[in-house]
C-alpha cells in the first residue's frame, strides 16, 4: 500500500504543477456543462420568425395570419410586399418561413368557388426549425379549412356540431412516448454533457500516461510503484477517476435535480454503473492508444477524434435505424453508443435493469482489452528509446 | 512564412491534423448521415375495428415512404412491448367502431404513438399519419357531401375550400445531412486550424524556435505566418466545397467569387485566433487538450442544429465571437440557399471585425512571446 500511496501522491504532485491539466480537466468541462445547461434549459423552441405576404388583406386572410402567429413555434415578424421580398428575408436569415396568401382569397370563397391557394415556403437549411414549422403550419392550414367548411355547411343549415364532424371526419391524437414534455433537450442535453465527459476523460488519460513518455520520466514513474506497471497505472489513474466521477456527478445533479430529467428506471444503480463504465472505457481507450503508439501527441489526436465522433455515431442525432449497416457496425466500436443506449433505456424508457447488462458488458470489454495491453505499456515505459517522441 | 511552411511540412503531427484529419472527418461525418432521411420506419398498427375502411387506412400508411407497417397487434400493451424492444418507432391505434362512426357521419378519433427520443423520426411519422388521415377524411367528406346533393365539383371544393401547399426550400431530400453537414465541414476547418496552429505555436516554444525571430517585428511575423496558413487552407476549402459537396450531393448554389469573399475573412479570423492561442501555449499538446472539447459547443452555439430562438440571447451573442458562428451562417446561406454577398453582409462585417480583433491580439501575443526570448 505504501508504494501505491506514494505513486498516487506523485501523480497529485504532477497534476498540481500543470495549469493545463487543471484547465482541461476541471475548468473547461465545468464551464461547458453550465453553458450547455443554460443553453438548452428551455428545452423547446418557440417563436421562430415567419414573414407573411398577404395579397388579400381581408378579415379572412388576417385570421389566417393570426392563427399562424398563435402557434407555439411560429411568430409572424413582418409583412412583406412581395413573394420575392419574403424569400429574400429567408436568405438574409431574418425568417425561417414565408406564408403566401394570394389576392382574392376571401372573394373567391364568398363567390362560392375555390381557387385561391395558400402556401408556405419553409427554409430547410435548419432541420429542427423546418420540422417544427412544417408541423405547425400544416396544422394551421388544416384547421383553417375545417373552420371555413364548418361555416359553409352552417350556411346550408347544418348545425355546427354535425358540420364540424363532417369537416373533420378523422381526427388524430398525438402521444409522444418516453419524452414527457415533448422536449428534444431531454435527449440532446445529456448527449452533449456526457460527450464533454468522455472527451475530457480521453484527453486527460492520454496526457497523464503519455506525458511520462514525452518527458522521459516513465522509468521513474514505474520505479516509484515498485516496478509494477499495473500498480503504477492504477495509482496514476485513480485520482483522475475521482475527478471524472465528480464531474459526472455534477452533470447528473444538474440533469436530474436542476432540470428535472425523469428517471423511470427501477434501479438507479444501473445508471451509476453506466457512468462509471463509460469513464473506465474511455480511460481504457486512452491507455491502449498510448501503449500501442508510444506517442502522446498521436494518441491524443486519435483519442480526441474518437471521443468527438462518438456523439454522431451514438444515434442521438441521426437514428441508428436509418444509418448504413457498416456505420452501425462501426458505432459498436464506441463505448458511448452503449452508454447512451443504457441511459435512454434506464432513465427515459424505464426498461428493466437486465436489459442494460449487455451495454455494461460491452463497455467492460474495453477495459479488458486495455488490460491485455498493459504489459506492452510496461515495456514501452521501461525503454528509453520511446522517450521524448511527439 | 517559409519557416512556417517548413514547420508544417516537416511535422507529421501537424500534417495529420491540418490535412489528414480534414480528409478523415470530411468523409466520415457525411457517411454517418449519408442516408439523409429514414425511409420505411418500422411501425405497428392496433386495428380494433378490422373493417374494410380501417384496413384501407393501414394500407395507406404502409404505402407512405416514411412508414412501413411491420406489426399488426391486438392491444396497446403489445405495441408498448414492441416499442420497448425497439422493434417499432411508431404506432397507429384505430378504435373499434371506426366504420360505424364513418357511416353515421360521426367524427372518428385515431391515435398516434411515437417515440419521442428521435425528433426526426417522430416528425416524419407524424407527417405520414397526417397525410393518410387527411386523405381518408377527404374521401369521407366528399362522399357525405355528394350524398347531400352537391355536385362533385362543389363537394370537392367544400371539402377543402382553401387548398394549401407546404414546401421545404433549399433541402431537396428534407435531409439531416444537407442541413447539418455543410456547417460541420465549415466548423471542422476552423477547429483543425486552431488546433494545428496552436500546436505549431506550442512546439515553437518547446523547441525554442521563437528565439530565431526575436529581432523581427511581431507584426511581420504574424502576417507571414497567417499568409502561410491561408495559402495552405484555401485549396482545402475549395476541395471541401467542391469535391466533398459534389460527392455527397449537397446543394451547390451561390457564386465562387462570393464564397471566396467569405472564405477570406473566415479563414483569416480563425488563423489569427489560432496564432493568438499558439503564442500562449508552451507545449505541443496544449491546443488539443483545450480545443478538442470545444468543437461541438461551437457547432451548437452557431444556431444551426439547435435554433438560436431556443437559447438565451447572451450565449448566442457570445458565440458570435467565434469565427465559425458567422462563417457557418454566411457560407450556408450562400452555398445552400443561393444568397449573394449582399445577403450575408452583417456576417461578413462581423468576420472582418474578428479579423481585426484577433489580428491585433495575435500581434500582441507574439510580441509578448518574443520578449520571453530576448
Amino acid at each position: 500500500m505504501g508504494l501505491f500511496w506514494n505513486s498516487i501522491k506523485r501523480e497529485i504532485g504532477r497534476f498540481g504543477q500543470s495549469r493545463i491539466l487543471l484547465l482541461s480537466v476541471v475548468v473547461i468541462p465545468v464551464v461547458l456543462t453550465v453553458l450547455y445547461v443554460l443553453m438548452l434549459r428551455q428545452g423547446t423552441v418557440r417563436d421562430l420568425p415567419v414573414v407573411v405576404y398577404d395579397g388579400d388583406r381581408t378579415e379572412l386572410s388576417r385570421q389566417l395570419v393570426r392563427m399562424v402567429d398563435a402557434t407555439p413555434t411560429a411568430q409572424v415578424v413582418r409583412h412583406v410586399e412581395s413573394i420575392g421580398q419574403g424569400r429574400q428575408a429567408i436568405v438574409r436569415g431574418r425568417a425561417d418561413a414565408l406564408i403566401v396568401i394570394p389576392p382574392g382569397l376571401q372573394a373567391d370563397l364568398l363567390g362560392g368557388h375555390g381557387g385561391a391557394q395558400v402556401a408556405a415556403e419553409i427554409s430547410g437549411a435548419r432541420i429542427l426549425n423546418s420540422g417544427l414549422l412544417k408541423r405547425d403550419i400544416t396544422t394551421v392550414f388544416q384547421a383553417f379549412n375545417i373552420g371555413i367548411e364548418t361555416q359553409l355547411l352552417g350556411a346550408k343549415g347544418i348545425p355546427a356540431r354535425t358540420g364540424y364532424a363532417m369537416a373533420y371526419p378523422v381526427a388524430f391524437e398525438k402521444h409522444i412516448l418516453f419524452n414527457p414534455y415533448g422536449s428534444y433537450a431531454y435527449y440532446l442535453l445529456p448527449g452533449l454533457l456526457f460527450l464533454v465527459l468522455v472527451i475530457t476523460v480521453s484527453v486527460a488519460t492520454v496526457y497523464a500516461v503519455g506525458s511520462e513518455l514525452k518527458e522521459g520520466t516513465a522509468g521513474e514513474w514505474v520505479a516509484a510503484a515498485g516496478g509494477s506497471i499495473t500498480r503504477a497505472l492504477t495509482a496514476k489513474l485513480a485520482p483522475y477517476m475521482l475527478l471524472f466521477v465528480l464531474l459526472a456527478l455534477f452533470m447528473n445533479t444538474l440533469l436530474y435535480r436542476f432540470l428535472g430529467l425523469p428517471f423511470h428506471g427501477q434501479a438507479a444503480a444501473v445508471l451509476v454503473a453506466g457512468n462509471l463504465f463509460v469513464i473506465l472505457a474511455y480511460m481504457a481507450i486512452g491507455v491502449m492508444l498510448v501503449a500501442a503508439t508510444a506517442n502522446m501527441r498521436l494518441s491524443m489526436s486519435i483519442a480526441g477524434g474518437l471521443a468527438t465522433a462518438s456523439l454522431s455515431l451514438c444515434g442521438l442525432t441521426f437514428p441508428a435505424v436509418g444509418m448504413y449497416t457498416a456505420i452501425v457496425a462501426l458505432s459498436k466500436l464506441f463505448p458511448f453508443t452503449y452508454f447512451i443506449d443504457l441511459f435512454i433505456e434506464q432513465s427515459l424508457r424505464g426498461a428493466p435493469p437486465a436489459r442494460s447488462l449487455c451495454d455494461l458488458a460491452a463497455m467492460g470489454l474495453f477495459v479488458l482489452a486495455a488490460a491485455l495491453l498493459v504489459p506492452r505499456l510496461g515495456r514501452v515505459a521501461a525503454d528509453s528509446k520511446y522517450y521524448g517522441r511527439d | 512564412m517559409k519557416t512556417e511552411w517548413t514547420t508544417v511540412f516537416t511535422d507529421s503531427g501537424l500534417l495529420l491534423i491540418l490535412f489528414g484529419a480534414m480528409l478523415i472527418y470530411g468523409t466520415l461525418y457525411p457517411l454517418i448521415y449519408a442516408p439523409e432521411v429514414v425511409r420505411d420506419l418500422p411501425v405497428a398498427v392496433v386495428d380494433l375495428d378490422r373493417t374494410p375502411p380501417s384496413r384501407q387506412l393501414v394500407r395507406m400508411l404502409d404505402a407512405t415512404p416514411e412508414a412501413a407497417v411491420r406489426y399488426e397487434v391486438q392491444s396497446l400493451e403489445e405495441a408498448e412491448r414492441l416499442f420497448l424492444d425497439r422493434k417499432i418507432y411508431g404506432a397507429l391505434y384505430i378504435p373499434a367502431g371506426y366504420e360505424k362512426n364513418r357511416l353515421a357521419g360521426e367524427q372518428n378519433r385515431v391515435s398516434l404513438y411515437a417515440d419521442g427520443g428521435y425528433f426526426l423520426l417522430y416528425s416524419d411519422f407524424m407527417g405520414a399519419v397526417g397525410k393518410v388521415v387527411g386523405a381518408a377524411g377527404a374521401e369521407v367528406q366528399v362522399g357525405a357531401l355528394l350524398a347531400g346533393g352537391l355536385s362533385p365539383e362543389q363537394a370537392k371544393w367544400t371539402a377543402r375550400p382553401v387548398p394549401y401547399d407546404v414546401n421545404i426550400l433549399y433541402n431537396p431530400y428534407g435531409g439531416y445531412a444537407t442541413a447539418i453537414l455543410p456547417a460541420v465541414l465549415i466548423l471542422i476547418a476552423q477547429q483543425l486550424l486552431l488546433v494545428g496552429i496552436g500546436m505549431a505555436g506550442g512546439t515553437w516554444y518547446e523547441r525554442g524556435v521563437w528565439r530565431q525571430f526575436r529581432d523581427d517585428s511581431a507584426g511581420r511575423l504574424v502576417w507571414g505566418k497567417a499568409t502561410a496558413y491561408l495559402f495552405l487552407y484555401i485549396p482545402v476549402m475549395l476541395y471541401m466545397f467542391g469535391f466533398q459537396y459534389g460527392f455527397f450531393h449537397y446543394p451547390m448554389k451561390g457564386s465562387q467569387a462570393d464564397l471566396l469573399a467569405v472564405f477570406l475573412p473566415y479563414l483569416l479570423a480563425a488563423i489569427f485566433l489560432g496564432l493568438t492561442l499558439g503564442a500562449l501555449f508552451r507545449r505541443r499538446e496544449n491546443s488539443m487538450m483545450l480545443l478538442i472539447v470545444s468543437s461541438v459547443f461551437f457547432l451548437i452555439v452557431s444556431g444551426i442544429s439547435w435554433p438560436r430562438e431556443g437559447m438565451p440571447v447572451w450565449i448566442y451573442a457570445l458565440g458570435r465571437m467565434v469565427p465559425s458562428s458567422s462563417g457557418i451562417d454566411a457560407l450556408v446561406r450562400i452555398r445552400t440557399m443561393g444568397g449573394t454577398l449582399a445577403d450575408v453582409a452583417p456576417e461578413v462585417i462581423t468576420l472582418w471585425i474578428l479579423v481585426l480583433v484577433y489580428g491585433t491580439a495575435a500581434v500582441l501575443a507574439v510580441r509578448r512571446r518574443l520578449r520571453c526570448f530576448l
